[in-house]
């Protein structure tokens, strides 16, 4: 299971996750610890925020709990952002649509997270390659969602 | 530089360079290389052993901004008065006259580059209240994030839960 797979990388990494009550807040990182909310039901969320919080420790320097500083806001995405890039990569999606999968809901299913993670990480490819990337013999329309095999 | 720190604090304290050693457990050679600035790169472990064994905070051996700012506050109180140097009509006059608190901060800022020896002028109990704000500023997180929805800010409810999430952590560390 992803869930697993990521408590796994964080144990080797020598990150402490907790699952705790933390009020409303979903995931919290400090210094080579994670809190994640134990009211999380589902483990793809759960997967989807420890990935989330993986991306604050390889990413992020400093305390950015103030969003309202731009550069805060830009540590923040790259954490996001490292995320996407972990639990739905290109090459994920790529072997996503060879395997027939054709919506967001089969491709959550496959990939182990939530419908709404997809959504995101596909607004954060958009935002940083455009319309579609060309990878390898491969071309990714990111809206709509879609895979071409070049000829 | 930190060399020099060490040895200027060294020396206001009356200790020799092979009783430091001694109570460290650091080498002459090596304590004698940091001192003449040819070590260039000690470990955190060995200059906070050093700072221990003088009883100086670290930030003042390693010219820490802060910890100097911190340190400048108190000594800056004492600086009553100085006799400031003044052009007039070509000639250098000292002119008696009373400063500022960012002046006496500022004086106190520079005279503790040249001089960290002058922290042990301050009354025990002041120097204590600096080792302990050090102290608790090391164990101030460097890293923090919160997963919150997008565009909400913090609630003060979530900075509670922050908070007991970093005294647990350090609660743990402390174990």
């Amino acid at each position: 299971m992803l869930y697993e797979k990521l408590l796994i990388e964080a144990n080797n990494e020598k990150i402490n996750v907790y699952e705790r009550d933390i009020g409303k807040l979903k995931g919290l990182y400090v210094d080579g610890n994670i809190a994640l909310n134990l009211s999380i039901e589902t483990y793809s969320e759960k997967a989807c925020v420890l990935a989330e919080e993986l991306g604050h420790y390889h990413t992020t320097v400093g305390d950015i709990l103030d969003l309202s500083k731009a550069e805060n806001r830009k540590q923040e995405r790259r954490a996001r952002g490292w995320a996407y890039e972990k639990l739905v990569s290109l090459t994920s999606l790529i072997e996503a649509s060879k395997q027939g999968i054709r919506n967001r809901y089969e491709l959550a299913e496959y990939l182990g997270v939530s419908e709404k993670f997809i959504e995101d990480a596909i607004k954060y490819y958009k935002d940083k390659h455009g319309l579609y990337y060309e990878l390898g013999k491969y071309i990714i329309y990111f809206e709509p969602l879609g895979v071409l095999e070049k000829l | 530089m930190l060399g020099d720190n060490i040895r200027i604090v060294r020396t206001a304290r009356k200790m020799s360079i092979n009783k430091l050693s001694k109570l460290t457990g650091i080498s002459l050679g090596y304590l004698s290389d940091l001192e003449n600035n040819k070590a260039k790169n000690p470990t955190m472990d060995k200059i906070n052993k050093i700072a221990e064994i003088l009883c100086v905070p670290v930030g003042l051996l390693l010219g820490n901004e802060s910890v100097i700012d911190d340190i400048a506050n108190e000594y800056g109180k004492r600086l009553e008065a100085y006799d400031k140097p003044t052009l007039q009509n070509g000639k250098v006059r000292y002119v008696h006259r009373e400063m500022t608190d960012i002046e006496r901060k500022e004086l106190a800022k520079e005279f503790l580059n040249e001089n960290p020896d002058l922290f042990f002028d301050l009354p025990e109990n002041t120097r204590n209240r600096i080792l302990e704000r050090e102290r608790n500023a090391i164990k101030k997180p460097t890293t923090i994030a919160a997963h919150i929805p997008d565009g909400v800010e913090l609630t003060e409810e979530d900075m509670k839960q922050i908070n007991d999430f970093i005294q647990f952590i350090i609660s743990k560390k402390q174990k």
